[in-house]
């Protein structure tokens, strides 16, 4: 009985490999959409991240901030009372804001010389839960792909930040500026406000340009703009539920352009192979008829269905991304993990097709159900 | 209408207008910002040089720089590309940049200024609230509408006897003579041009991810189609069979299925281009512009030009391929 299971899936096989040309043609279109999507899938994913970003700012009628920084490359000079406003606002749950690029630029072993993003403001975890960030401030998380020491504290203004748990691979910071921001290979650190007058002026500068609050009266924007430009630092402020700023319309823009055209065509990918895997149940239903005659039950036709599946939808995809997955482990790239997404996926369309055209070559053919 | 080809064609006008936008958004990065002056157009990106000016020597290079421009007939624009104020400053004696209302002639006019509408100066304006980014003493004359691709800048002024800062320079000139003759001058003011290499479009095009990632989408997908739509007619060939057999010529075979397999294709084109487009738009929170509403039309023509010549090829294809063993049987 075993043997002859097996029979029907090789059976199966061999009803691929007969018609080998037209097979190949769709497994290896199957194949390359299924790497380019393990490729693609990590900045489809941040993608995404990025549209829920912006989402949830467009939810919070957030404002933000084209910085405009003083002419000769000089450092802007922002007054202490902005500062302390803009502490004042973040504390009261009504503002966050974050440093990317400058911190500690003149110390290069500054928490262990990876990059660092240093977060202002309780709000933030709310605004952001898919980023997992630690609770407790004052806190400091590193990226998945942060090994090795010098990294069990980072010490911002004095005070010495323990770096407590790993970021879920893959995790991406929305930043109206920079868009996504992958934190892979960042220690993301919450830090409390009180260190802000200790920061370097350039640090506080940056804190300043990303600044963004949520919802606010325009009394507190106008005082914010007007406190900055006195330091001869220009800030724009950008509603994002009313106005949006080129860069940022585009940023969100592009995103679903890229989801959606990804989409599409593997919609247009599997049609095909849905359409050639009926062709061929058609031009076999004869041999299905004799099968049934010399004994096939539906379990035997069904496998010799999944075998001819497998051997264009399945197997080959399956061996191209282990292969993939192995490659992207051994090079330690940002996320391995994603060809066994697609893997599962793939199966998940295998089992859907397979049960699908089975049913329909039983029904057709009047071989009977399950 | 045939579902199979409404559905296929609605996937291909989707990734049709998306090549569509990214070419047209890749070429509007490319292009340089001209601020709608008339002309060929010569942009430089101007800062600091390391020569050391005195400000009267300064003064004198601006004054004999307005000169010269008064001279040959040529208009300033001068722009903040994230330094400085988020102004535009312009030098226009002959009224050449269409959106800038102009200047009183006296001289001493730096500080006029004309708000863009719709910015946040604009806002504090109509709430009289003193503004922050203007320089002091400006006079508010009035709101314009912003030129093109002004971003997030505030407001345009006049060049007056204020020493320019650092930014792009926008001429309406590439005369090389005349070129040569500005920068000798903006020397003379402190300043340098920065050097920058232009890409062909060509490799611009190539370098652009969106671009390259969207035109893959297409060709890919156009590749789908066509192995989807020759399975879909070869799964037919019974009935060209009996068509042939009752004397049904290969061409007016393909002609009549082509002419029935339009409205779908058109509708799909059209429909999954719409829908794209509501899409991005919708999540962008813009209206369509004039020019991403045309580039839409050319991306639904294109579709149904595409996918009906691709349709028209795989009917000729399978029908004449099959007619003699058709015949035959």
């Amino acid at each position: 009985m075993k043997r002859t299971l097996l029979d029907e899936l090789k059976g199966g096989f061999g009803l691929a490999l007969r018609r080998w040309p037209m097979m190949l043609t769709l497994a290896g279109l199957i194949a390359i959409s299924t790497v380019v999507l393990s490729f693609a899938l990590v900045d489809v994913l941040s993608q995404v991240a990025v549209l829920r970003g912006g989402q949830q700012l467009r939810k919070h009628h957030a404002v933000f901030f084209t910085p405009y920084y003083p002419l000769n490359g000089e450092v802007s000079q922002v007054g202490g009372d902005t500062l302390h406003y803009l502490m004042e606002v973040i504390d009261q749950g009504q503002a966050y804001s974050a440093i990317v690029y400058n911190m500690a630029l003149d110390n290069p072993d500054f928490a262990g010389g990876y990059p660092t993003l240093v977060l202002f403001g309780e709000v933030v975890p709310d605004l952001f839960p898919d980023v997992h960030l630690c609770a407790q401030v004052p806190c400091a998380e590193r990226g998945a792909q942060v090994i090795g020491e010098g990294i069990d504290a980072v010490d911002i203004a004095g005070d010495k930040i323990p770096v407590e748990k790993m970021l879920p691979r893959g995790a991406t910071f929305f930043d109206v500026n920079v868009a996504g921001l992958p934190l892979d290979h960042r220690i993301v650190v919450r830090a409390p406000t009180k260190i802000i007058p200790q920061l370097a002026p350039i640090e506080r500068e940056e804190l300043l340009t990303r600044a963004v609050f949520l919802n606010p009266p325009d009394s507190t924007v106008y005082r914010f703009v007007a406190g900055a430009a006195q330091g001869g630092l220009f800030l724009v402020p950008h509603r994002v539920s009313v106005e949006q700023p080129r860069r940022f319309r585009e940023i969100m823009m592009r995103s679903v352009m890229y989801i959606m055209g990804m989409l599409a065509f593997l919609a247009l990918a599997f049609t095909t192979f849905l359409s050639s895997a009926r062709l061929v149940m058609q031009q076999e239903r004869r041999s299905f008829k004799i099968r049934q005659m010399y004994g096939a039950t539906p379990l035997h036709i069904s496998l010799r269905i999944g075998g001819f599946l497998a051997a264009v939808v399945l197997f080959p995809q399956i061996v191209l991304l282990a292969l993939l997955q192995i490659f992207l482990l051994l090079v330690g790239a940002p996320a391995p993990n994603a060809p066994v997404w697609v893997m599962l996926c793939l199966f998940i369309v295998f089992g859907v097709l397979w049960s699908s055209l089975t049913r329909e070559v039983l029904a057709k053919e009047g071989l009977g159900g399950w | 209408m045939s579902n199979r080809l409404l559905l296929t064609s609605f996937f291909l006008g989707i990734l049709t207008i998306f090549v569509g936008w990214a070419f047209q958004w890749t070429l509007d990065d490319w292009k340089e910002v001209t601020f709608d002056l008339p002309g060929e157009v010569t942009a430089l990106r101007v800062i600091k040089g390391p020569q050391l000016i005195p400000t009267a020597e300064a003064e004198a290079a601006q004054e004999e720089l307005k000169i010269y421009f008064q001279e040959q007939s040529l208009a300033l624009v001068v722009t903040s590309f994230g330094n400085g104020r988020p102004e535009i400053l312009v030098y226009d004696p002959y009224n050449l940049v269409s959106w800038f209302p102009g200047c009183p002639s006296d001289g001493g006019q730096s500080t006029i200024v004309y708000l863009f509408r719709g910015t946040y100066s604009e806002h504090l304006w109509l709430a009289s609230v003193a503004n922050p980014f203007l320089p002091p003493g400006a006079i508010i004359k009035g709101v314009i509408a912003a030129p093109r691709r002004a971003g997030s800048l505030q407001y345009a002024g006049c060049i007056g006897r204020d020493l320019l800062p650092e930014g792009q320079y926008t001429f309406n000139s590439t005369d090389p003579t005349q070129v040569k003759h500005i920068l000798k001058l903006l020397h003379r003011m402190g300043f340098i041009a920065q050097g920058r290499e232009k890409l062909p479009f060509f490799l611009y095009l190539m370098q652009t991810p969106l671009m390259v990632i969207t035109v893959f989408f297409l060709v890919a997908g156009y590749g789908c189609v066509m192995l989807y739509w020759l399975l879909y007619l070869r799964g037919r060939a019974t009935e060209f069979g009996i068509r042939s057999r009752h004397g049904a010529l290969p061409l007016i075979l393909t002609r009549e299925k082509f002419i029935s397999g339009l409205p779908a294709l058109i509708t799909g084109g059209a429909a999954g281009g719409l829908f794209a487009a509501m899409l991005v738009a919708g999540v962008g929170r813009v209206h369509l512009l004039s020019e991403d509403v045309f580039t839409l039309g050319i991306a639904v023509v294109a579709t149904t030009t595409m996918s009906a010549l691709t349709w028209f090829v795989m009917l000729f294809i399978v029908i004449r391929d099959q007619y003699e063993a058709n015949l035959a049987r």
